[in-house]
């Protein structure tokens, strides 16, 4: 019960299964240099996937009602932990050729769980995340030197001293009440409950939300707030909003990539963009983490946060529909449609620019390498619509499964954005491989479109 | 005498989940001015069929038509006729109820402004204050105004007075009489409080098994559904006219019926049955018929 909890759902657990199979896969079967960093990377995806699953929803266990009622609570939550941590790690021990190197890893996802638990309940232990996360950079750049085993060999050393510092937290984390106003609102976050369904972070509402969150959301909804109180029908009947604005504002939630998520971003690849001009460019590959995450964090806001609040509006949606200002069932779906895809196109046109300003201040790129990402994106756009229409055409609920599908889409797409880095001398759009997808996506996304107007309007 | 028309009428209406049935072959028929209370265990499929019949939820198979047509193919006009209240608010809740109310009227072509004011003002609602500020009582209100601005016909309520206190609740209720008696308008609401469903309605419609097991006026059921307690000595089981449920047991039958055939009853008792009759309460017949 534990166990299953921590670890919910059958999608999360497929997700990481795979990973591990296409890591002993990467093990035993590929026999190229580059394989061990492969390994590296996947194992440390699938234990930060793992540990923070485990992280997040940890807090429903230590502080639910059942830790105060049910006799040995603590010592089987305990065992849970132990089990769970015995399996996260045993790929690193399994599937890493070296076990001095294993070892290491072993102690460095340790930490990285206790940090992730410990910031998961003080919000103050984020600051160790962050240093554990740029601290390959750091190392890189203040000592270049220091090669990457003597330190994994250290950490190694390390590993009984990290299992008792480990067994230490653990008995001082099933005992923990701590702050449960905290706790509250992160289980309202993380939206996590009982339910083995993926968060939907939308049902937490905007005054259960941090300052910041709030102020995020507040400066997207008072852009629509004014939209509205600007426009004064019973005055001038005219100067009516129109159907997509009216679809618009319905299509808002707290987690919606508005105008401020623009701004803020523009603002933020314009800071870089600055820092790059002025660095040396040998310190340049220092910039490639940010350059490459900024893209894909957009793309998780912009899509999957769409793509989840019009699931989650789906009968409000449904109700408007039914109203006379939408005279025949094709006039909402039409301003529906306009709606999703002009604000899905927009997103990839600004990801396209952005990738376009960074790609011209650090040269990460060439114009070829440019032109096949562009076009990688634009049918990575036709495929996340197709899906979300695919989706709101259903009669079943399967938007689990298409966030799922997603994540794993951009994870493919951050890979294959590599793959076309290394080759910069691939053509795109003259491969025979693109010229057989495109019109099969394109032909999919027409389908897409055609079965969700038939479906609404029928 | 005036015939009434039909506002609402379906025929063989299905609907499942997965693989639950929730409608099996649902017919039923409401006519202008019927103020129906939609009785119904938890999970019984009030507010599937509710839904299904704004066609907010799709269904599987059947008929349906809302003031003479086809649910899916209705004209701006009708769509302006009908006012609904969801059992949950799924309303913008970062707007204020003042912006709500302006984003809503955009959608109708007719919108009782002075309605608006008057309910706002009876109801004690803080219109600066935004949807996710409210308490959930408070929310129902504001659901409820948005419902009867359009000036509607047909006004549909899924569990209305479930988030509401007492006082709101009769607030509420009399809210509903008043509509139905001055404006006409025909009203359908579920709910499992059958307190305040003989309060207001004059009609009583019991959803059991995906059907309406039972629909008929409301002073009638109160008047002529009753308990009949048949005791035999043999075990021959007794047919009993205008039957609704009929539970055997070792002694007898237990069988409610919609109306008492007194020449039934006569008949028995000079064949030596001993037939005891018993009335019975909205809430005894609701609980007899969806046990």
């Amino acid at each position: 019960m534990m166990i299953s909890t921590l670890l919910s759902g059958w999608i999360h657990r497929s997700f990481l299964a795979i990973f591990v199979i296409i890591a002993v896969g990467v093990r035993f079967f590929m026999h190229e240099e580059p394989k061990v960093h492969l390994l590296y990377t996947l194992i440390a995806f699938i234990s930060f996937i793992m540990f923070l699953m485990v992280a997040t929803r940890l807090p429903l266990l230590t502080h639910s009602s059942m830790a105060r009622l049910l006799p040995h609570y603590q010592q089987k939550l305990k065992n849970s932990l132990i089990i769970i941590w015995i399996v996260a790690l045993l790929p690193s021990l399994l599937v890493l050729p070296d076990i001095v190197m294993g070892l290491g890893f072993v102690s460095v996802l340790i930490l990285m769980a206790i940090i992730f638990v410990a910031m998961i309940y003080k919000p103050i232990f984020q600051v160790f995340f962050w240093i554990l996360f740029f601290a390959p950079l750091g190392f890189d750049y203040f000592a270049p030197d220091l090669a990457g085993k003597s330190i994994m060999t250290a950490f190694a050393w390390c590993l009984p001293l990290i299992l008792v510092f480990a067994n230490y937290c653990l008995n001082k984390l099933i005992q923990y009440r701590g702050n449960t106003t905290h706790v509250g609102r992160l289980i309202a976050m993380m939206n996590v409950s009982m339910e083995k369904t993926l968060a939907v972070q939308e049902n937490v509402s905007l005054h259960e939300r941090t300052k910041f969150s709030q102020w995020w959301s507040n400066t997207n909804f008072d852009y629509y707030r004014q939209l509205l109180n600007k426009n004064k029908p019973e005055k001038n009947p005219n100067k009516e909003l129109s159907n997509k604005q009216l679809i618009a504002i319905c299509c808002q939630g707290v987690n919606s990539f508005g105008r401020s998520a623009y701004l803020l971003w523009t603002c933020a690849i314009g800071v870089i963009c600055l820092l790059g001009l002025i660095v040396d460019e040998s310190y340049h590959r220092f910039f490639t983490t940010l350059v490459t995450l900024i893209p894909v964090m957009i793309v998780g806001t912009g899509t999957i946060a769409v793509f989840q609040i019009i699931q989650n509006k789906k009968s409000f949606l449904a109700r408007i529909a039914q109203t006379p200002r939408f005279a025949t069932p094709s006039s909402f779906t039409n301003s529906f449609i306009t709606y999703v895809i002009l604000n899905q196109v927009t997103l990839y046109i600004f990801i396209s620019v952005l990738v376009g300003a960074m790609a011209l201040i650090f040269h990460h790129i060439n114009l070829n390498t440019y032109t096949n990402l562009l076009l990688v994106l634009a049918l990575f756009c036709l495929v996340n619509l197709t899906m979300m229409f695919f989706s709101w055409a259903a009669k079943q609920d399967h938007s689990n499964k298409v966030v799922w599908v997603m994540i794993i889409g951009l994870i493919s797409l951050v890979a294959f954005a590599m793959l076309l880095k290394e080759n910069e001398n691939i053509e795109l759009m003259f491969s025979m491989s693109f010229i057989f997808v495109c019109p099969l996506i394109i032909a999919l996304f027409g389908y897409s479109l055609s079965r969700y107007s038939k479906l609404k309007v029928s | 005498m005036s015939i009434s028309k039909t506002i609402i009428e379906i025929n063989g209406l299905n609907k499942s989940y997965k693989k639950e049935q929730v409608l099996n072959e649902l017919s039923w028929q409401v006519n202008q001015g019927d103020v129906v209370g939609l009785l119904g265990k938890n999970g019984a499929g009030k507010s599937t069929l509710l839904k299904s019949l704004l066609n907010i939820e799709e269904i599987d198979s059947g008929e349906i038509t809302l003031f003479g047509e086809q649910y899916q193919q209705l004209s701006a006009q009708t769509k302006g006729r009908i006012g609904y209240v969801p059992q949950e608010n799924d309303e913008i809740s970062w707007l204020s109820v003042s912006d709500l109310i302006k984003f809503k009227r955009q959608f109708y072509h007719q919108w009782s402004d002075e309605k608006v004011a008057e309910l706002i003002e009876r109801w004690d609602i803080n219109a600066k204050k935004t949807i996710a500020e409210l308490s959930p009582g408070q929310v129902q209100r504001v659901l409820i105004i948005l419902a009867l601005a359009p000036m509607p016909e047909l006004i549909v309520f899924d569990e209305p007075a479930a988030a509401l206190d007492p006082a709101a609740r009769r607030e509420f209720l009399k809210e509903i009489v008043t509509l139905a008696s001055d404006e006409n308008i025909t009203i359908v609401f579920s709910t499992h409080i059958v307190s305040d469903l003989e309060r207001v309605a004059n009609k009583v419609a019991i959803l059991e098994q995906g059907k309406i097991c039972y629909f008929d006026d409301l002073d009638t059921t109160k008047e002529n559904v009753v308990q009949l307690t048949i005791r035999y000595t043999n075990e021959v089981e007794i047919e009993v006219p205008n039957v609704l449920r009929c539970k055997k047991h070792q002694q007898g039958q237990n069988c409610i019926v919609s109306k008492l055939d007194q020449n039934w009853l006569t008949k028995m008792q000079s064949q030596g049955v001993e037939v005891t009759v018993t009335p019975m309460g909205l809430e005894d017949i609701f609980l007899e018929l969806t046990l």
